[in-house]
């Protein structure tokens, strides 16, 4: 090819490259950095006159790292601020939050809704179609419903270690099948959930342990709290109190009906098969206080339904394979004769935990938190279109029987306790 | 137009992304919404369906290697039904690269580029289609081959990270649905689907190597399939009947619940290159499918239509919809009822040709087949 010919060919490529490179930088629809204020978190409340309360946490561009500056300290200034509006709805509220701070916001990095226990009384669908609807909003957001407190509050309160809340909320959501004192629910499981024809739905809890610094120090938890990193002297809205995330929320429908502690959880999380890393605790002897920490690190859990009748009966078998973590008494894991009275304890304790999730929701709350009625309506379909309407009274009346194998595969890296 | 010769591997890797480029963001819906967890069977349905008819039009095809379904239509039934055939034809080609260039635009207005005007997004795909088209068959079937693996890279990227989150169990129990709404719910993908038998019927004469084409081609509509019931298996796993159906699109609603925590999320981005690159070609096939057919009609030549027929392709998708809800009213109840008509009005056609020469044959020489050898 002659240079003459080359560069007649490539001039017209070069010159449509170019003209491409300017469609590069994007369109209409090209937003900087500097225009959004990324949300990390929202919280939810009822205000007075039928009105929403939206409170949405928003890094600080400019304290990002953390300055040292105002007030002095490197901790004294809070790389994030956390702002509310209210509306009649939530858009609105987000549109008032919009002119209050001259940026548009982004919900694609939002990872917590946390909702006041008032509004969740009332019903939260009609809230959370705003989140779902969103389009860069994402349906992994956990959902968590506050404890007596308004959903500001636990925005406004602060993480011993974290700058962010919803870091915090999401790095405990992922320790939640370490602990399994807990119930991680995101939207998506909340509105699949919903649309079963029978189970209710669960939430997160998400609760403030201390008010405001002052108050906190009286206990233990408090000074401790006070050790890891809430500086003296520095105050602001931002300063209450501290949040913990256990148990669950118990919904029917929409409705918020009913708290869940830890125990409660742990039972549910052991039905339902989501517990995967469980701990349990067995003493080691008769009436010894001492005990052995097991922890199970794999479980599976099968419900196999039968239908007499009106009556339905559920077996529930569990089969775990645990590891011991620690001895405190002595029990001599050097022999294998010395795991089955273990196993036993273990499978005990688990049975018990199951036993008590169930009087949770077949007596107290009376709802079909578990998922039974799903188990049955897949097993028997033919039979669930007559069962299904008079679920609700059916459930409370389950019977059950509980079996759980326990297996303890691994001691650790020493077999005996220290002798002496 | 000349006659560019594509291979049948080609061929039938442009009929996996007709398949899946555009419906497997729409489909999914449309099928649960009727037939909840046994849209799986709607599915397969749909897929016996095109399985079928495009393997009638190939063997008829085939019985013609050298002539497109226009040539051979007019040429037995004579140049009057050749004509309303070839209408038909480019009512069917135009009107579906319509109603995708529509899908393709407000899919992107509505999922990422709230901001941009549709007539954008239109008007920007239909000028590189047009250059497409007035490269040929060749070139899309080369940038095919260049697309689609980055297609099926992304659409299987999105599935096996959504395994974790797939329950089965949500996929139970099977045959709950009424046989009425296993096939309503399989109209709509068995129309979308049936689109290869046109395309198929224009295409067949442009294969070089004949001998593989059938197996090419069942292979590219097998494999669309088993991309399409993995799609509707994670979906429904994920986010059970009910919730997939509230969905516009439930794999983007997937690509964005996908997450590998701490690690890889929001990769709805990945949608974006099987939406953009698979619309691309779909609608750079039916754009040259309906010049072909025009330029049979009218004989003009296709400088003129090119130009012409993409001011059709600009100008229609805009003003036959109000708005997105109306597209997918059409697509869920309307589609199916103007397609699968057409789709087996073009079937009959070809049989009623391919009997009438064989008919015609018997006719003028009892010896027929000692005949065409020595004929040749």
């Amino acid at each position: 090819m002659s240079a003459g010919a080359f560069s007649k060919n490539l001039w017209p490529v070069i010159l449509v490259s170019a003209a491409l490179l300017l469609t590069a930088s994007g369109c209409w629809s090209r937003v900087e950095l500097n225009e959004l204020a990324l949300v990390t978190a929202a919280g939810i409340d009822k205000a007075a006159d039928a009105k929403i309360k939206l409170t949405i946490q928003v890094p600080r561009p400019a304290e990002i790292p953390p300055t040292a500056g105002d007030g002095g300290g490197t901790m004294g200034s809070r790389p994030t601020e956390v702002l509310s509006a209210e509306g009649r709805s939530l858009w609105e509220a987000s549109q008032t939050l919009i002119t209050g701070i001259h940026r548009r916001l982004f919900w694609g990095h939002c990872q917590a809704i946390v909702i006041g226990e008032d509004l969740a009384r009332e019903g939260i669908k009609p809230v959370l179609d705003f989140f779902d609807r969103q389009v860069k909003a994402r349906r992994r957001m956990w959902l968590l419903i506050a404890k007596g407190s308004p959903a500001e509050e636990i925005l406004a309160s602060r993480h011993p270690l974290e700058t962010f809340n919803a870091p915090a909320i999401m790095a405990a959501m992922r320790q939640a099948p370490q602990l399994s004192t807990m119930i991680p629910v995101d939207l998506n499981n909340f509105l699949v959930t919903l649309s079963d024809e029978t189970t209710e739905p669960l939430a997160g809890r998400i609760e403030v342990v201390e008010k405001a610094p002052g108050a906190g120090e009286q206990n233990g938890r408090g000074a401790e709290a006070q050790g890891l990193g809430q500086p003296q002297g520095s105050q602001g809205t931002a300063q209450k109190g501290r949040f913990v995330l256990a148990g669950g929320a118990a919904f029917q429908g929409d409705r918020l009906v009913g708290w869940l502690d830890s125990r409660d959880a742990r039972g549910i999380l052991w039905i339902q098969g989501r517990s995967q890393k469980n701990y349990v605790l067995v003493p080691a002897g008769r009436g010894e206080k001492q005990t052995i920490s097991v922890q199970v690190t794999s479980s599976k859990t099968e419900l196999i339904p039968t239908i007499a009748g009106n009556s339905v009966h559920m077996e529930i078998k569990l089969i775990l394979d645990c590891a011991v973590q620690e001895a405190m008494a002595y029990v001599d894991l050097s022999r294998p004769e010395s795991l089955p009275p273990l196993e036993e304890a273990v499978a005990r304790q688990v049975k018990q935990d199951v036993e008590n999730a169930l009087n949770k929701a077949q007596r107290e709350l009376r709802l079909d938190i578990v998922g039974f009625g799903e188990v049955v309506r897949r097993e028997f379909p033919h039979q669930w279109k007559y069962l299904k309407s008079s679920w609700p009274e059916i459930f409370p009346h389950v019977k059950t029987t509980i079996t759980v194998k326990a297996k303890i595969c691994r001691v650790g890296p020493i077999n005996k306790p220290a002798r002496g | 137009m000349d006659r560019e010769m594509i291979s049948s591997q080609q061929l039938g890797w442009l009929m996996l992304t007709i398949l899946i480029a555009t419906p497997i963001l729409f489909i999914p819906a449309m099928i649960v919404t009727q037939a909840h967890q046994d849209g799986l069977i709607s599915m397969v349905g749909a897929y016996l369906f095109c399985a079928s008819i495009s393997w009638a039009v190939i063997s008829v095809g085939l019985r013609f290697p050298d002539q497109t379904i226009f040539h051979y239509i007019s040429d037995i039934l004579g140049p009057w039904l050749g004509k309303a055939a070839s209408l038909l034809l480019f009512m069917f080609f135009a009107g579906t690269g319509v109603v995708v260039t529509r899908e393709f635009g407000d899919f992107l207005v509505t999922s990422f580029l709230p901001e941009t005007p549709l007539s954008v997004f239109i008007a920007s795909i239909i000028a590189i289609s047009a250059y497409a088209v007035s490269q040929g068959l060749e070139v899309i079937a080369r940038a095919n081959e260049a697309l689609l693996p980055w297609l099926i890279l992304a659409i299987g990227a999105i599935l096996v990270l959504s395994i974790p989150d797939i329950q089965l169990a949500r996929l139970t129990p099977l045959f709950q649905a009424s046989a009425m709404q296993v096939i309503k719910g399989g109209l709509p993908a068995a129309a979308l689907f049936g689109e290869t038998v046109a395309v198929l019927g224009v295409l067949v004469p442009q294969v070089s190597d004949k001998a593989r084409l059938k197996r090419s081609v069942m292979a590219g509509i097998t494999a669309a399939t088993l991309l399409m019931l993995a799609t509707l298996v994670a979906v429904l796993g994920v986010f059970g009947p009910y919730e997939t159906a509230r969905f516009f699109c439930p794999a983007f609603g997937l690509a964005k619940y996908v997450s590998v925590p701490n690690t890889l999320e929001r990769i709805e981005s990945l949608i974006v290159i099987v939406w953009i690159g698979g619309a691309f070609i779909k609608i750079s096939l039916f754009y040259l499918c309906s010049v072909y057919a025009a330029a049979q009609i009218c004989g003009l030549s296709t400088k003129i239509l090119i130009p012409a027929l993409g001011a059709l392709f600009i100008i229609t998708p805009m003003v036959l919809f109000r708005d997105s809800l109306h597209l997918c009213k059409f697509l869920q109840e309307q589609l199916s009822f103007t397609l699968i008509p057409l789709e087996l009005t073009i079937l009959i056609l070809v049989l009623v040709a391919f009997l009438k020469r064989r008919r015609d044959r018997a006719h003028q020489c009892p010896q027929g087949r000692s005949q065409k050898i020595s004929g040749r």
